[in-house]
Formats: C-alpha cells, sequence, structure tokens
C-alpha cells in the first residue's frame, strides 16, 4: 500500500514541521534518505527523521524474515 | 528533544507500508490467562453491559442481570484468580462501577461488585493484569500511517491489525494481537503485586470490610505510593526493550557517548554525549555498556552521575562508582537509567506502611519528619486529577 496522505497526517505533519523549513511533501523523501538539499534550519529535523524512518525500516525487514 | 520527528517518521513508513510500525520488540501486556471482554455504557439510568470470554461468545445484559453475567464469566472476588477486563472503551469501567455501587454489599452481587472495585483500583497501575486497555496497549506497541488522534479510536487498530468484529469477540482478537509476543521483563513483578493485591481485596471482602467506604488517610498515602512505584518499574520495563531505546535517545532518557578516564581516578569515568538533551541528573544510578542502544550487551557496568558540564559545546557526563566492567578509553556506550529493584521497592512500602500503623512513628506522633521528596510521575498525577 502506497497511498496519498491522508489530509488529518498532512495537517500533522505541517504543523510538526513548521519552522523547519519542509512541508509535508518534503517528509517522506527527508526521512527516507532521498533528499539531502536541506536548509540549515531543517537538519536537526532530517536527522532525527531519518532515523525514525531507518528504525521502522529495519523492524520491517526483520518482519518480513520467515 | 526530537522524539516528535522520529514518531513522525515511523508513522510516514506505516502509511508507506501499510502496516503499523512497531514501537517495542515485547508486549506491554503481561500474560493473561483469564480475559474477560467487556463494553458497558450507562444508558437512561440503565447500565449495559455486553461480555464475552474466549469460551463464551457475547452476551447483553443489563443492570443485575450484567452483574450476573459477570459473576457467570468468573468475575467475583472469591474466585480462585482474578478475571481481567479487557475493553477498547475508556467510559466501560467507570460505568461498570456506577453498577457496582448500587449493589448491596451482602446481596448475592456484593462478590461481582467487589471484584469490579478491584478492577477499578488496579487500573491505576500500568503494566498490570487487571484490567487491559486495548487501545493504550496497541499505542505502545505500534505506531499507525494516521495522525495521533486516530489512533485514539478502536476502528482505527481494528483497521491496522486486521481484526474486522468490532464486538466483544473482536476484543479478544485485537488482545490476541497485543500480546502475540514476549512481555516487557519487568512485567512479572507488577503481576506479582496485581497477585498480592487480589489476595488482600479477597481477604478483605471475605471479613466483611467494604470497598465503598472512603479510604483512610494511611490506605491513601500507601496506595500513592504503590502506584508511583508501579510507574517507575513500568517507565524502566519500557527501558528494557531494544526498539524503546532507540527512541528514548530521542527524549534524553538514554544516552550515547565515548569514554574517557579522568586522570588519578580507578572507578570514574567521563561520557561525552552525542546530544545536550541528556536526562540524566547529578545523583542518577546509571546503567551502561559499550554499543548502542539496540545491543543487548554481554556485561554491564553500573554508576552514579557525580558530575554534569558542557565542554566545547558538549554535554560531559562524570560517573563515580564504576568498578566493574569499567569501559576502555574511546569507546562508545550507552547509558540509561538503572532500573529500580521491585524487592526493594516492596521492602520500602512495607516500611512506609508500617510507619503508619507504629504508634510511636513521626507519622502517627505528628512529629516533623526529615523531608525526602521525589516526582510523582505524571500518570499518576493525572489519574489522580481524574478520581476527583
Amino acid at each position: 500500500m502506497n497511498q496519498p496522505m491522508n489530509p488529518a497526517l498532512r495537517r500533522y505533519v505541517d504543523r510538526l514541521l513548521a519552522g523547519t523549513g519542509l512541508h509535508a511533501q518534503d517528509a517522506e523523501p527527508v526521512a527516507a534518505g532521498q533528499r539531502r538539499d536541506l536548509p540549515p534550519s531543517a537538519v536537526t529535523a532530517a536527522a532525527a527523521l531519518r532515523d525514525g524512518w531507518d528504525t521502522a525500516a529495519l523492524t520491517a525487514t526483520q518482519r518480513a524474515q520467515p | 528533544m526530537t522524539v516528535e520527528w522520529f514518531d513522525l517518521a515511523q508513522r510516514l513508513h506505516a502509511a508507506h507500508t501499510g502496516h503499523p510500525v512497531p514501537r517495542l520488540i515485547h508486549t506491554p501486556v503481561p500474560p493473561i490467562p483469564h480475559p474477560v471482554a467487556v463494553r458497558a455504557r450507562v444508558q437512561a439510568g440503565s447500565v449495559l453491559v455486553t461480555a464475552a470470554d474466549p469460551t463464551m461468545p457475547a452476551v447483553h445484559a443489563r443492570d443485575n442481570d450484567a452483574l450476573a453475567l459477570l459473576g457467570d464469566l468468573g468475575v467475583r472476588v472469591g474466585a480462585e484468580g482474578w478475571a481481567t477486563l479487557v475493553t477498547d472503551d475508556p467510559a466501560a469501567l467507570p460505568a461498570l462501577v456506577t453498577l457496582a455501587r448500587r449493589t448491596d454489599p451482602d446481596g448475592p452481587q456484593g462478590e461481582v461488585a467487589a471484584h469490579i472495585a478491584w478492577w477499578a483500583d488496579r487500573a491505576d497501575f500500568p503494566g498490570t493484569s487487571a484490567v487491559v486497555g486495548l487501545v493504550e496497549a496497541a499505542r505502545t506497541r505500534w505506531t499507525t500511517g494516521t495522525d495521533p488522534d486516530s489512533e485514539t479510536h478502536p476502528g482505527t487498530w481494528r483497521a491496522w491489525l486486521d481484526v474486522p468484529d468490532d464486538g466483544c469477540g473482536g476484543l479478544l482478537s485485537l488482545l490476541g494481537r497485543v500480546t502475540d509476543t514476549a512481555p516487557l521483563p519487568l512485567l512479572g513483578a507488577i503481576t506479582e503485586d496485581d497477585a498480592w493485591s487480589w489476595t488482600k481485596a479477597a481477604g478483605e471482602h471475605a471479613e466483611g470490610w467494604d470497598w465503598r467506604r472512603p479510604d483512610s488517610t494511611a490506605r491513601a498515602a500507601t496506595g500513592l505510593r504503590a502506584r508511583c512505584d508501579t510507574a517507575d518499574l513500568f517507565t524502566a520495563a519500557l527501558l528494557g526493550d531494544p526498539l524503546y531505546r532507540r527512541r528514548a535517545v530521542h527524549t534524553g532518557h538514554v544516552v550515547v557517548g565515548q569514554v574517557d578516564h579522568p586522570p588519578n581516578t580507578r572507578n570514574r569515568i567521563t561520557v561525552t554525549c552525542d546530544r545536550m538533551d541528556a536526562r540524566l541528573r547529578t545523583g542518577n544510578t546509571v546503567t551502561g555498556w559499550v554499543g548502542a542502544p539496540t545491543d543487548t550487551a554481554p556485561e554491564y557496568f553500573h554508576g552514579t552521575i557525580a558530575a554534569t558540564a558542557v565542554h566545547a559545546g558538549r554535554l560531559v557526563l562524570t560517573l563515580s562508582g564504576v568498578t566493574t566492567h569499567r569501559p576502555e578509553p574511546g569507546t562508545r556506550v550507552t547509558l540509561t537509567p538503572t532500573a529500580p529493584s521491585p524487592f526493594t521497592m516492596r521492602a520500602g512500602r512495607a516500611r512506609y506502611a508500617r510507619l503508619y500503623t507504629a504508634r510511636r512513628s513521626w507519622l502517627t506522633t505528628g512529629r516533623t519528619p526529615t523531608p525526602a521528596r521525589r516526582d510523582v510521575p505524571l500518570d499518576v498525577l493525572v489519574a489522580g486529577a481524574e478520581d476527583t
């Protein structure tokens, strides 16, 4: 399942990223490490996003293993 | 703190894959041998109850019939063991307490009412095996690809955990999903406290003690202390989970850094932290190991935070009392608060209870005691505010 972000989640993401220079559409590419051209105001948020994403990806990999 | 962004990425990952993301490797719910799934609500003065257990499909009843139904499901304080209330609705237990308060203490449903009262008492203890709030348990174990408000609705969890049945049978299925892995290790100590409390409640009921009476000062004080101890124990239990520790780096409860040895010391080390937002304070006892927060270490070192300072923009913690497994300079270590000992906690509570009964203690004589302060966990404060 790879669906567009639902409106409530989009509003939540925008609220959490306020002040970082990032917006909802930026969050997933930054978290997944696909976007690295970040404004200085986003560096701390980006590091935390990447750690959260990587942790989730790690558990997903473990779940997929038989 | 950066935990909101860490959690946000997990939400985005869940939305991307369509699978909830685990926040824990373990389950935050202890083993539940006798679950009773219940929904209850007050309607026009009546209390309507729907209940089921693994051997009996859902049955609806109201008022006294509802109490009889619960009694048939083993919800009796005179039974051999306790039943666990399993629900997805925070209004269910207050509705049951309303029903229990209407009973005659000496009547045929007195045993059922006393069991409900025990549920209400133990519901304040995180990690208890007396009451399982499925929504809270699921939120502790997973993150979904929705906003946090949506996660307060049981329907969100049924959808994400693939439990289509929205009746009491579905509650038992949800319980099965939430508990399909090993429990957090320290939960066993909380279950032991449940057992002690259950035996006490059964004994008091047999002796004719009425749970409707307001608590004495001693009972209220020891109850508050027990709640605080359990909240501390549950926090420590969560920190025992590798995934939770990785997240706790972003709250400052787990610290990662590099070791150095101060000159002319044999049992001190310094740890230069990766981050400035550590929550460890001077006087805290800590447990550490060489490696990352998610590692299960072969050996641990222990110490006390003797000093904190900032050097060249980096937070430096000085640990004293590091007598065994002292890490070498340059190694990277993880520090967590040392978990409290359930045995020490119980002994402390027993001493505290004795102070309330001993005729010459400072509590019963009114002498000014030696001040000893502690933080009351936020969960306990919130539960207390909700009770008033």
